[in-house]
C-alpha cells in the first residue's frame, strides 16, 4: 500500500488511516448481504405482510359497505314503492268508502222522500176520503133540511121519491156551481 | 530532528493548508445552491421536500472536493508519508 | 502523590494518533492476507444490532389494534419505500432492502462512534466495499437494459477519443461516492478526537490532572459531527446509490407509467 502503509505497519498492528484491506471488503461484503437479508426477512416481508393484508381488509370491508349501501338503497326504493302503493291503496279504498256512503246516503234520502211522499199521498187520499164522506153527509143533512124547510114551506105531502129527485138534481147543481 | 525531516514537516503542513483551500469553491458553491433552495422552496413551498432532498444531494456532491482536499490535508498532517 | 492516584484515562488523550482500525488476527491464504479488524468485529455488533432492532420491531404483527412497535416498523418500511419509488420508480421497489440495509448499516455504524470506539465507516475500505456494490448494480443495469454491446458501447459515446474520460468518470462515481462518506465521517472523528485532545491539554495546562474539559463541551461540536454529519452521509450515500443506479436504466417514463 505504497508510502502510507510502510511507516504505519511497522509502527504497530494497526491498518493505514486511508486502507484497502481485502479482509475487510470480503467480511464486509458478507456482512452486508447478511443485512440485506436479514432486513427482508425479518423486517420487510413481516410488515409488508401486515400491510398487504390490512389492504385487502380496508377493501373487503369497502366493497361490503357499498354491497350494504346498495342493498338499503334498494330496500328503500321498494319501502318507497310499497307507501306510494299503500297511500294510493287507501286513497282508492277511501274514495270507494266515500262513494258508497254517497250512495247509500242517496238512497236512504230517496227512500225517505219516497216514504215521505207515500205518507202525504196516503194523507190526502184520507183527508179526500173524508172530504168526500163528510160532503155527503153534508148533502144526507142538507137534502133532509130542504124537505124539512120545502114541507114547511109547502105545507104539502109531496111524494118523497119526486122531492129526493128534486132536491138531488138541486145539489148537483149547487156542487157544479162550487 | 534533522534539517530535512524538518523541512518536510513544513512543507507538509504548508500543503494541508494549501490543500484546505480546496474548502472555498464548495463554499461558495453550497452557499449558493442553498440560497437557491431557499428561493425555490418560498416560491413554491409545498415542493419544499423534493427541493430539500435535491439540495442535499447536490451540495453532497459539490462537498466531495472539499472532502478530497480535508483527506489530503489530514493525510499530510497526521500521517506524514514523506517523512 | 496525588497525580500517580489519577487513572490514566482521566488524563484524556495525550497523544493524538490517527491511524487505521487495529488489526486483530489476520490468515494467509496463498498470497492474500485476510485481516480480522477491529471494523469487522463492530460490524458484526451493529449488524446484529439492527436485525435485532428489526426482528423486536416486527414481534406480535397485527392487522388491527396496532402496538407503537409495529407503527414504528412499518412507518420506517413505508418511508425507505416510498422514497425508493419516488426516487427510483416503481420497477425497483426490490431493490428496498438494499437500500434499506446500507442505510441501517452507515447511520448506526456512524453513530457506533458515540460509545468511544472507532466508527465502522472511518474505514474506507467498508465505503469501498458498500459502492462497489453499487457499481456492480450500475453495470448489470446497463448491460440488461443496452445489452453487452450497448454496454461496451456506451464508452465509447460520444465519441471513440472519449474512451478514457469515460472509463475514469465510470471508476470515479463508486470512488467519490466512497471517499465523500470516508472523508466526512474520518475527518469528523479527527476534529472530535483533536477537540478532545485540546481540550485535555487546556486543562493540563490550568494545573488540573484531570480532563475536566473533556466533559460536555465537545457534545456540541458531537451533534454535528457525528449524529447530524452521520445522517446526512448515509442519506447522501443512499439518494446517491438510487439516482446513479436509476440513472443507468432507461428513462423513468416507462416505470412510472404504470
Amino acid at each position: 500500500m505504497g508510502i502510507i502503509s510502510a511507516s504505519v505497519w511497522a509502527a504497530d498492528l494497526n491498518l493505514p488511516f486511508l486502507s484497502i484491506d481485502t479482509g475487510t471488503i470480503l467480511f464486509t461484503l458478507i456482512n452486508l448481504a447478511i443485512l440485506v437479508f436479514g432486513l427482508k426477512h425479518f423486517l420487510f416481508k413481516p410488515v409488508n405482510d401486515i400491510l398487504a393484508q390490512r389492504q385487502t381488509a380496508v377493501d373487503k370491508s369497502l366493497t361490503e359497505a357499498e354491497q350494504a349501501k346498495a342493498e338499503a338503497e334498494a330496500t328503500k326504493a321498494e319501502y318507497a314503492e310499497k307507501l306510494t302503493a299503500a297511500k294510493e291503496e287507501s286513497a282508492e279504498m277511501l274514495r270507494k268508502a266515500t262513494r258508497r256512503a254517497q250512495e247509500r246516503s242517496d238512497e236512504i234520502v230517496a227512500a225517505a222522500k219516497a216514504e215521505a211522499a207515500a205518507v202525504m199521498q196516503q194523507n190526502e187520499a184520507e183527508l179526500e176520503r173524508e172530504k168526500r164522506r163528510a160532503a155527503s153527509e153534508l148533502r144526507a143533512e142538507v137534502s133532509g133540511l130542504a124537505v124539512m124547510v120545502a114541507e114547511k114551506v109547502v105545507e104539502r105531502e109531496i111524494n118523497p121519491a119526486d122531492h129526493a129527485r128534486l132536491i138531488d138534481e138541486f145539489i148537483d147543481s149547487v156542487g157544479d156551481v162550487q | 530532528m534533522d534539517m530535512g525531516e524538518a523541512i518536510i514537516l513544513a512543507g507538509s503542513a504548508i500543503g494541508a493548508g494549501l490543500a484546505m483551500i480546496a474548502g472555498i469553491g464548495p463554499g461558495i458553491g453550497e452557499g449558493y445552491a442553498v440560497g437557491k433552495a431557499c428561493e425555490a422552496i418560498a416560491r413554491q413551498p409545498e415542493a419544499s421536500g423534493a427541493v430539500t432532498r435535491t439540495m442535499f444531494v447536490g451540495c453532497a456532491v459539490a462537498e466531495s472536493t472539499g472532502i478530497y482536499g480535508l483527506i489530503i490535508a489530514l493525510l499530510l498532517i497526521f500521517l506524514k508519508p514523506f517523512t | 502523590m496525588l497525580v500517580m492516584a489519577i487513572p490514566a484515562f482521566l488524563r484524556g488523550p495525550t497523544d493524538p494518533t490517527v491511524t487505521g482500525p487495529h488489526v486483530i488476527t489476520s490468515w494467509k491464504l496463498g498470497p492474500l492476507t485476510i485481516n480480522l479488524t477491529e471494523t469487522v468485529v463492530l460490524e458484526w455488533i451493529v449488524v446484529a444490532f439492527i436485525l435485532g432492532l428489526a426482528f423486536f420491531l416486527t414481534r406480535n404483527l397485527r392487522v388491527r389494534g396496532v402496538s407503537k412497535r409495529q407503527a414504528v416498523a412499518e412507518m420506517a418500511v413505508e418511508a425507505i419505500t416510498n422514497l425508493v419509488r419516488d426516487t427510483m420508480g416503481r420497477r425497483w421497489l426490490w431493490f428496498t432492502p438494499y437500500i434499506a440495509a446500507v442505510f441501517c448499516f452507515s447511520i448506526f455504524g456512524s453513530l457506533i462512534s458515540l460509545f468511544g470506539v472507532r466508527a465502522v465507516t472511518s474505514d474506507f475500505s467498508v465505503l469501498l466495499s458498500w459502492a462497489a456494490v453499487t457499481f456492480l448494480v450500475i453495470t448489470w443495469t446497463k448491460i440488461r437494459y443496452g445489452g453487452i454491446g450497448g454496454y461496451l458501447k456506451g464508452f465509447a459515446d460520444p465519441m471513440p477519443v472519449m474512451l478514457p474520460i469515460n472509463i475514469l468518470s465510470e471508476v470515479a462515481t463508486p470512488a467519490a461516492m466512497a471517499l465523500r462518506h470516508f472523508g466526512n465521517i474520518a475527518g469528523g472523528g479527527i476534529i472530535m478526537m483533536l477537540v478532545y485532545y485540546g481540550l485535555a491539554n487546556a486543562s493540563h495546562m490550568i494545573g488540573l490532572d484531570i480532563a475536566i474539559f473533556d466533559v460536555g463541551i465537545p457534545a456540541v461540536l458531537s451533534l454535528y459531527f457525528d449524529l447530524f454529519s452521520d445522517f446526512m452521509q448515509a442519506f447522501i450515500f443512499i439518494m446517491l446509490t438510487m439516482v446513479f443506479v436509476s440513472n443507468a436504466g432507461p428513462a423513468e417514463e416507462e416505470a412510472s407509467a404504470s
